[in-house]
């Protein structure tokens, strides 16, 4: 075991690399899925070149509102539009309290957007709402007013909130939402069935520098010196030992972590089964040892199965092919069952 | 103590050895010799047991466990392990439990300065001597030397020779392969002389003038003609 675990760290940076790159990249990822999900607002900007306090009131009542990502300008960043760093620009006419009290409001805002915006809508809704809610309540002060010319406007307007609580022109039912959620848990299941193939193919590659080790000391003729001095097949059995303990304890992290971070609960079965394919692997190598003579041959052997294995598994998970007897030869194809 | 009865090997379609006989006895001293291409390695590797002949026997009678020590063509070493690391693996895997002669080797050979250096620190020749070593730690009563000498400068090559004449004075069969005139003049062996897969003769090294090397091929005449240009 000694033997073994000093040839593998005679090049210990290349190993520790290759066994903690995956933990590396997982913490990138979330690091990156956590900003991402950060920037899962939708970006727009509102432009008042007035400087208006009204503008303020809107914003600061849609503000509560999480969906948005709202920025102020009191310019036109048509270059940001272009780029498609927003979604869609909003343009605040001047005078704007005037208009929501006189309610003469039609075409009075700008809604600037490109052909990929998507989202933009539901802020145009938004703003649409909280602009008519006034109006509204204006309309009603100023019928108030007119019947009754002793009232005050201002408290009338007030008042006016009581009986006209306009509902969101914009808004979800609830078969819609239980649409979206389904979608999204088909896709994170879809993310993570591709991600135990990544993890197949990392072990893979670690599998292949193991047996490369085991190469080198064929080619050096230490397993004909040692089977020489003594008919046994220590040294193999060691190796095949310390790879099992290798592969089982970084696969096993590495499906335990993933499971984690996809999924609300352990499936012990998927562990076992992910766990099962790699040491199979292994075992494909280990047999692979006797019959190969050259590390070259195992580099074609590693890449060859490896890209015929992609293939079948991408087949599959795109309905180009079912499964079958035959798809089961290529181990990730295990994974889709 | 080693017994060959027609051993024939073929690979590939192609015979690299035919109707070998020979017999090696306690004490003996023999190299295989012949030019690139004669089977020699193969033979080697036959009597180590490495090889199965395709057809006849090699048999080998000895009540030791572990009668044999091979030294292959290659440095046959684990990168990354120290000179003391190597002899000491070895030493546990063939249960050697002598420390005595594993002292008086290390010193016969000149290795104990470099026991703390790792493999690749060291020279062609001291991993030469360390392979050598390594393929004697068990003492075994035959040691098959395959092409042990290769690349060693003649200070190691000295003490690498001096330690095997002790050997085999002390009574260790030895069969080497070399094509060095000074290493055979050194060891004084019988030498098999081995062309085209076949053992044409066995004669005593300082009787080569009476060898018959009709049917030989041009390569071999040439390696005994280099022999008779030295002298």
């Amino acid at each position: 075991m000694r033997i073994i675990v000093k040839k593998i760290f005679k090049n210990k940076w290349t190993w520790l690399f290759l066994v903690f790159m995956p933990l590396i990249a997982a913490i990138m990822a979330m690091t990156l899925v956590d900003s991402t999900s950060n920037d899962l607002r939708i970006p727009v900007v509102v432009v008042d070149s007035h400087e208006q306090p009204i503008t303020d009131d809107i914003l600061s009542e849609i503000k509560g509102d999480d969906t948005f990502y709202i920025k102020k300008e009191t310019s036109i960043p048509r270059y940001a539009l272009e780029r498609g760093e927003v979604e869609a620009i909003f343009v605040i006419p001047e005078n704007l309290e005037e208009k929501i009290n006189s309610s003469d409001l039609e075409k009075s805002i700008l809604w600037y957007r490109n052909k990929r915006s998507v989202f933009d809508g539901l802020f145009k809704e938004q703003l649409a709402s909280t602009i008519m809610k006034r109006a509204v309540r204006a309309e009603a002060a100023n019928i108030v007013i007119n019947e009754q010319p002793e009232q005050n406007w201002n408290e009338t307007y007030d008042y006016g909130l009581r009986y006209f609580e306009p509902e969101p022109i914009f808004q979800l039912n609830f078969e819609e939402i239980q649409s979206v959620q389904n979608d999204a848990g088909e896709e994170s299941n879809q993310q993570y069935i591709l991600l135990r193939f990544l993890i197949w193919i990392y072990m893979w590659i670690v599998l292949a520098m193991l047996a490369k080790i085991v190469l080198d000391w064929k080619q050096q003729a230490i397993f004909d010196r040692m089977s020489v001095v003594h008919h046994s097949h220590k040294l193999r059995h060691a190796w095949l030992i310390m790879t099992i303990l290798i592969t089982g304890i970084l696969s096993l992290s590495l499906l335990l972590i993933l499971q984690h971070m996809m999924l609300e609960k352990l499936i012990w079965f998927d562990v076992f089964r992910d766990v099962l394919l790699i040491l199979g692997s292994a075992v494909i190598y280990y047999m692979m040892t006797y019959f190969i003579r050259r590390k070259e041959t195992l580099w074609a052997f590693a890449l060859s199965y490896s890209t015929v294995s992609t293939v079948v598994f991408f087949l599959v998970y795109y309905q180009f092919l079912t499964l079958d007897w035959w798809t089961f030869l290529f181990l990730p194809s295990w994974i889709l069952m | 103590m080693l017994n060959l009865q027609d051993v024939t090997y073929k690979k590939r379609g192609k015979y690299l050895l035919s109707g070998i006989n020979g017999h090696v006895k306690l004490g003996d001293c023999i190299t295989l010799f012949g030019p690139n291409g004669a089977g020699k390695s193969t033979l080697l590797k036959i009597m180590a047991g490495l090889v199965k002949p395709t057809k006849g026997k090699c048999q080998i009678e000895s009540s030791s466990k572990n009668p044999i020590g091979y030294v292959p063509q290659q440095v046959a070493l684990f990168e990354g392990l120290t000179v003391k690391d190597q002899l000491a693996y070895y030493q546990k895997i063939t249960k050697q439990k002598s420390d005595t002669f594993l002292n008086d080797m290390i010193q016969s050979l000149g290795i104990e300065d470099i026991l703390h250096k790792r493999i690749e620190q060291l020279s062609g020749g001291m991993q030469r001597k360390v392979n050598l070593a390594v393929g004697m730690i068990h003492q075994p009563e035959i040691l098959l030397l395959d092409e042990a000498f290769v690349g060693v400068d003649l200070a190691a090559k000295y003490d690498m020779l001096s330690w095997l004449n002790q050997l085999n004075q002390q009574g260790t069969t030895i069969v080497f392969i070399t094509h060095d005139w000074y290493i055979i003049n050194s060891l004084k062996p019988t030498m098999w002389v081995l062309d085209e897969g076949q053992l044409l003769d066995q004669v005593e090294w300082n009787s080569i003038s009476y060898l018959n090397l009709n049917g030989g091929s041009r390569s071999l005449q040439k390696m005994f003609d280099v022999n008779v240009a030295n002298h």
